[in-house]
């Protein structure tokens, strides 16, 4: 197709510009933090559950929400923008490759998951299959890597069609069955008087449970990067953040306290997870039938998540990149469709080895929650960053239009803040996996992985850095 | 600042939905087909009679049906006795024993003894043979008691 340009000739005419729509982004935020997987876990604490996801969301997912929503409808880019004006740039790359890097080790245990739900409805032997578990994460990763090249109208689409198909609607009947067990007369399993609506103090245990629940919110932030997609930018993203901050509650509580309702955690299998817990309430009711389709539902919202965690940070730190030359040119090169191919597939290499390592060798396996640990640190240092810019944004250009403007700015970063420290503090406690072993050699673990994964290699990154690396600003297309 | 506005078709785009769906509907059919929920044999409720029995013996409120417990263990325990102590099946009761996050902020945190309740008397009633083995690495495991 082409245009008649103002001597006459004909010149290519540039494809329409591909926006979502604020629903959709708020379905892809919710899709990338909640998922029924915890709820079997939380289902355990009974009432309970509903504090310690509501403590957690006052400190860490309001203050995280509402200053990305400032922050998002006044600077497009996402947190290596805020971070980058607010701060430097150097603290903007490492914001985002903070953010980057964590996702890094979430897939293969995330996958890891969908192989074990594919094995306990195909055969459950399968669950403990080193080979399944490799091909499925390939396969499942692989996948996610091509259409994520595809563009981000498509990952949202798929995104938030795995919300809705296997969280939303699994979450919902879910829900709508253990109120139907309650009408039907029978006692709910875990008792939900006024007096179980704390959780039982075990000291340190209970804190580090509070606190680490900080964590289950995040992620709120990730999809900022996408704000540009959006047709009115100032607008939509506070609209679209609002909305996920109310589906991503529901989803975490809402089923805990349905499988609560019907069968407890602690009359359950914890590796069989929330599989088995859909089908002791399916059983309940006779109704085991459903237990594929919801299986084949859980994966769809697993896959819709990765999906958005691919998308998401690596865009962040391709931009941020191609604006300082922190990244060879190779890893900047755009395809076709506007998307950073080869900075995916790169990306895609380095966790295609540790999904193997994952999969096929019992030692790497059986250490790997040590890598969630480490990430969950890296992450924090993210969010202490975002949260310091905010206040020197709003300091530094506190006339620079913005869309929403959070109430009380500062007392939402300092609590936020406050959040976050207290959240990388906690991160040091060994957790039960450590056993009994010496707290320091687990400190210096943490601390080492953290500082290598977090510090060191961005510092490598910028340490070689090059000006010639910069990448001049693309001409946008046109509207549709 | 930018990387130009991404470009895809619309085309493009229905495509790539069609064949997500045709794969999800092909694995669909395969889970359908291969899923044999457990029958409530006569066995297999005797045993889910004694699970009962010894969930309530560790001080647990049962409130599901032998019939129901049937359906979901059968006569082999299910998945849980699919090799509980391999290292796979290790790694995802580790990665649970969590906070409730459902995206990358999952992390450990110190869980109480009971979480493994349920897991410990299926094995004991199921899949006796493993019971040891597992015992010793729940033992391993750093918890509290509620």
């Amino acid at each position: 197709m082409s245009v008649a340009g103002a001597g006459g000739r004909l010149r290519p005419k540039a494809p329409p510009i591909v926006y979502i729509s604020w629903v959709a982004l708020a379905l892809m935020t919710t899709s990338s933090v909640a998922s029924l997987r915890p709820a079997p876990t939380m289902a355990i604490y009974g009432l309970a559950a509903v504090f310690l996801y509501l403590i957690p969301a006052i400190v860490f997912l309001l203050p995280t929400s509402l200053v990305a929503a400032e922050l998002a409808s006044g600077w497009e880019g996402g947190v290596y923008k805020w971070v980058s004006t607010g701060i430097s740039k150097p603290m903007g790359f490492l914001a985002v490759w903070c953010q980057f890097a964590m996702t890094i080790f979430y897939y293969p245990s995330l996958l890891g998951f969908v192989a074990s739900t594919l094995a306990y409805v195909i055969n459950p032997d399968l669950a403990n299959n080193g080979v399944w578990t490799a091909l499925v994460i390939m396969v499942c990763y692989w996948s996610g890597v091509f259409i994520s090249s595809r563009g981000t109208k498509g990952v949202a689409g798929l995104a938030s069609g795995g919300l809705i198909i296997g969280t939303l609607i699994p979450g919902a009947v879910l829900v709508i069955l253990g109120a139907v067990f309650l009408g039907q007369g029978n006692p709910s399993a875990a008792p939900m008087t006024a007096q179980n609506l704390l959780p039982q103090w075990a000291g340190l245990a209970s804190l580090v449970l509070i606190v680490n629940n900080f964590l289950s919110y995040s992620g709120m932030e990730m999809n900022a990067v996408h704000v540009s997609s959006l047709r009115n930018p100032k607008k939509d993203y506070s609209k679209s953040i609002f909305l996920s901050m109310g589906l991503v509650l529901l989803i975490f509580i809402l089923p805990a306290l349905a499988i609560a309702w019907v069968v407890p955690a602690d009359q359950l299998s914890l590796t069989a997870g929330v599989m088995q817990a859909f089908d002791a309430v399916f059983a309940a009711f006779s109704w085991q039938w459903l237990t594929p389709i919801v299986g084949l539902m859980l994966v769809a919202a697993s896959l819709g998540g990765m999906l958005t965690w691919l998308a998401g940070p690596s865009k962040g730190l391709l931009l941020i990149s191609r604006e300082e030359g922190y990244l060879p040119p190779f890893l900047q090169k755009l395809n076709k469709n506007g998307i950073q191919q080869n900075l995916l597939v790169t990306q895609g290499i380095v966790t295609s080895i540790i999904a193997l390592g994952y999969a096929l060798i019992p030692d790497v396996s059986s250490a790997y929650w040590i890598f969630s640990v480490i990430t969950t640190q890296v992450y924090l240092i993210m969010y202490l960053l975002m949260f310091w810019a905010a206040v020197q944004l709003r300091r530094k250009h506190p006339e620079h239009p913005r869309g929403y403007r959070a109430p009380m700015l500062i007392g939402l970063c300092g609590v936020g803040f406050a959040a976050s420290l207290a959240a990388l503090l906690v991160g040091f406690i060994p957790p039960s996996q450590f056993g009994g072993g010496n707290p320091w050699i687990y400190f210096v673990i943490v601390a080492g992985g953290a500082l290598g994964l977090g510090l060191l290699v961005p510092f490598l990154f910028y340490k070689f850095r090059k000006p010639s690396w910069k990448q001049p600003e693309e001409s946008k297309g046109t509207e549709s | 600042m930018s990387t130009g506005m991404e470009q895809q078709p619309r085309r493009e785009r229905s495509v790539l939905y069609t064949i997500v769906v045709i794969a999800l509907v092909v694995l669909g059919v395969v889970m359908f087909a291969t899923w044999r929920g457990d029958k409530a044999t006569a066995e297999a409720e005797t045993k889910a009679a004694q699970l009962i029995e010894t969930l309530e013996g560790a001080g647990a409120d049962v409130t599901m049906s032998p019939e129901a417990v049937a359906r979901v263990l059968g006569t082999s325990g299910g998945a849980t006795c699919a090799d509980p102590n391999g290292a796979l099946s290790r790694s995802t009761l580790l990665a649970l024993l969590s906070n409730g996050a459902g995206g990358p902020g999952i992390r450990p945190v110190l869980v109480d003894s009971r979480l493994f309740q349920g897991q410990l008397a299926i094995i004991e009633v199921y899949c006796p043979d493993e019971l040891d083995e597992f015992r010793e690495f729940v033992d391993s495991l750093q918890t509290t008691s509620s």
